[in-house]
């Protein structure tokens, strides 16, 4: 490309020494001519266009190129005054950068999406098996006046559209009371009435029981049964436990941006929910040991919990056949939650057989055993 | 002190220039957030690199421009290693936080870590981004290069952490000036030498005098405070070309200064911190015009030779730790 009459100048620097030279610039092809301006006889290097860097900045007032490694030598140009020249080393830089130039910019580009890569296989593995933990652990982080208030709310927001039936819950509390088991929360039942097949703990002691899985059991001892179950799940705060896995992520991310305040009312949110939270196949099992546990050291038949499940076991056959299968499942129906496999039957039966443990009657819980599942609703 | 200190003709052009603009660093600042959030902070050396690409470049001495040679790449070695730290952090105190009778191992695992991470990491990072920053900055086709030692640092910096953390923090000043002395005294312009010849009795009267009429003028004072230590770094800043040793110069004035830092101040309120952008460059601008370099020393004589070139860019630039520290 011609350069008309235009004569175009630079400042050069040699990289030896900080004394700025003028020349005169020329480029022809990709190679850039330069020559001394005041024809000192200074010898002037010709550079190849590919062996130099131009400067990658669009803003300032100079376009900078610089060549070699030692001695670094430099070519400012003013931009105002050299526009053509300046759009004739773009054109063709642009042209040679084609062809090899742009592989220095791959290697960036790879390094960073190849650490965005590892970054989201980490995160990955962390919500699948971390996390979970995370969140088990964190539940240590609750206090026991938390479960007590949110067991609260679930249990008071219940009663909102619930049929309670009063005198039967105290009937039932004292059932309770007569089994005699242990537990370091304020455990407090209530009964209703709505012919659902179910019974939940919630967290810090409530435990809420249905009618229709009352009528379900056939001796005092399965409805023990049931009580030590839900017991277990308050003892060891799987519900609350539960949530806490459920936002574990949200607990870390809180805890390194130090927002406290949002998670309290985020769990109070959820608390609702718990109801439709299914335990996980580990904290059934230590609920059905540790339930087993209990009725042993109160002397209360463990073979009850076993009938129970195998009586809800027949019903879920039942009711598969029936019709009224989609209300049933509308219900929350304790299967759904409490899945009741052979192997978990055969599990508790094994349990009991290594055990030692006393068959006597206990003619109290009979009796209010009676007063819950005879009188009509 | 053998270094002249003679009237500095303010009419001549050896002061410092910044010529960034808001309006292009808004667009550097803005797309550099962006794409760090968007990485997971992964992208934050190039983003520094950027950054710095730019402000070095609009600053200008003698009318040549500085450059940054410096790359996101070598930057972001040093960079993992630091966020491995951090995550290693979260990972102790999580384990600590989550278990009920933390064993004895942990709890001194724990402290061990953030004895290393304190008396080793921090002092390390402040050597390594003075010699990576140094070593990446060039000026007309000449590299910065700096010469320390990490061994002879890191004496300097425990005597001296000893030292201020048995006067709970008083002596803290003499430290600081200590450091900078040995980072400066190490630091050259290809032949061009520096060195830093403050006191820290100067800088402790500063920092005294400061700090309480910050309080007592309820900030008002800060803008001269502020002053008071970019003079006191900048005036016992010594030059030596090879012949003459002169130190360097600054004329900036707390009322200059206030002035500047009121209407920033102001700015970032009605703007909800967005004309931060805008508000850096006026700070930088004031600062460094206000700077200025004595007439009698050589610039053009500056030489570079390949011994200073191979040092400031060799392969030991290896373990580049670099934090952003404020000097």
């Amino acid at each position: 490309m011609s350069q008309g009459s235009s004569i175009h100048t630079a400042l050069y620097f040699d990289g030896i020494k900080a004394q700025a030279i003028e020349v005169v610039v020329r480029l022809q092809g990709y190679t850039i001519y330069l020559s001394d301006q005041l024809d000192n006889g200074l010898d002037m290097p010709s550079w190849d266009l590919r062996d130099c860097t131009i400067s990658s900045l669009n803003t300032g007032p100079n376009l900078t190129i610089t060549h070699g490694s030692f001695p670094p030598e430099t070519l400012v140009i003013d931009k105002e005054a050299n526009p053509q020249l300046i759009a004739a080393i773009h054109l063709e830089s642009s042209l040679l950068e084609q062809s090899y130039q742009k592989l220095g910019k791959l290697n960036a580009f790879t390094l960073v999406s190849g650490s965005i890569l590892t970054i989201v296989l980490v995160v990955f593995l962390y919500v699948q098996y971390l996390s979970p933990w995370v969140g088990e652990k964190a539940v240590r982080l609750i206090p026991k006046s938390v479960e007590a208030q949110i067991g609260n709310t679930v249990a008071n927001n219940l009663s909102a559209f619930a049929h309670k039936d009063s005198i039967k819950t105290v009937v039932l509390n004292q059932f309770y009371k007569g089994c005699g088991f242990q537990s370091g929360y304020d455990v407090r039942l209530t009964y209703y009435s709505d012919g659902i097949v179910n019974a939940f703990a919630a967290p810090g002691g409530r435990i809420i029981v249905y009618n229709g899985i009352v009528d379900l059991t056939d001796s005092y001892d399965q409805l023990a049964g049931l009580l030590a179950h839900e017991l277990a799940h308050v003892n060891q705060r799987h519900a609350m436990k539960n949530i806490t896995r459920a936002l574990s992520g949200y607990l870390v991310l809180s805890a390194l941006t130090g927002d406290v305040g949002g998670v309290s009312s985020i769990i109070l949110e959820q608390a609702n929910q718990i109801q439709e939270l299914s335990y996980s196949r580990t904290f059934e099992q230590e609920a059905d040991e540790s339930g087993l546990a209990y009725m042993i050291n109160q002397g209360i038949d463990p073979t009850g919990m076993v009938a129970l499940f195998e009586s809800l076991q027949e019903y879920s056959g039942a009711i598969m056949d029936s019709i009224q299968v989609l209300k049933q499942i509308n219900n929350l129906d304790f299967l759904r939650s409490h899945p009741t496999t052979t192997n978990r039957i055969d599990y508790l039966n094994e349990i009991i057989k290594n055990s030692d443990f006393s068959n006597d009657n206990n003619i109290q819980l009979d009796s209010l055993w009676r007063l819950l599942k005879d009188t009509k609703d | 002190m053998d270094y002249t200190d003679e009237d500095f003709d303010t009419d001549q052009d050896r002061f410092f220039g910044f010529y960034g603009r808001g309006s292009v660093y808004f667009g550097i600042v803005a797309i550099n957030l962006v794409l760090t959030i968007l990485t997971f902070g992964l992208y934050y050396p190039w983003a520094k690199a950027r950054t710095r690409n730019y402000l070095w470049n609009e600053t200008e001495l003698l009318g040549s421009r500085f450059t940054f040679h410096g790359t996101g790449r070598e930057m972001f070695k040093g960079f993992v290693i630091a966020y491995s730290f951090i995550i290693l952090f979260y990972i102790f105190y999580f384990w600590l936080v989550s278990s009920d009778e933390p064993s004895l191992w942990l709890f001194l695992g724990f402290f061990f870590f953030m004895f290393v991470m304190f008396l080793l990491l921090i002092p390390f990072a402040i050597f390594s981004s003075w010699r990576y920053r140094v070593s990446r900055t060039s000026w007309r086709g000449i590299y910065f290069s700096f010469d320390g030692r990490f061994s002879e640092y890191y004496v300097l910096f425990l005597k001296y952490a000893g030292i201020t953390l048995i006067t709970f923090g008083l002596a803290a000043p003499w430290m600081r000036v200590a450091i900078q002395r040995y980072l400066m005294r190490h630091t050259q312009l290809g032949s061009m030498e520096l060195d830093f010849h403050g006191e820290g009795s100067d800088l402790f009267l500063i920092n005294l005098v400061g700090t309480i009429l910050s309080y007592i003028t309820i900030g008002l004072y800060i803008p001269f405070y502020t002053k008071n230590r970019y003079n006191f770094t900048v005036n016992h800043t010594t030059l030596n070309d090879g012949t003459i040793r002169r130190r360097m110069n600054s004329i900036l004035t707390g009322s200059e200064l206030f002035g500047v830092m009121f209407t920033n101040f102001m700015l970032l309120i009605v703007t909800l911190g967005l004309a931060f952008p805008f508000t850096k460059m006026r700070y930088l601008h004031i600062l460094l015009s206000s700077t200025e370099v004595s007439p009698q020393l050589d610039f053009d004589g500056i030489e570079q030779t390949a011994d200073f070139y191979n040092r400031a860019t060799g392969d030991e630039m290896l373990d580049i730790l670099d934090i952003d520290i404020d000097f």
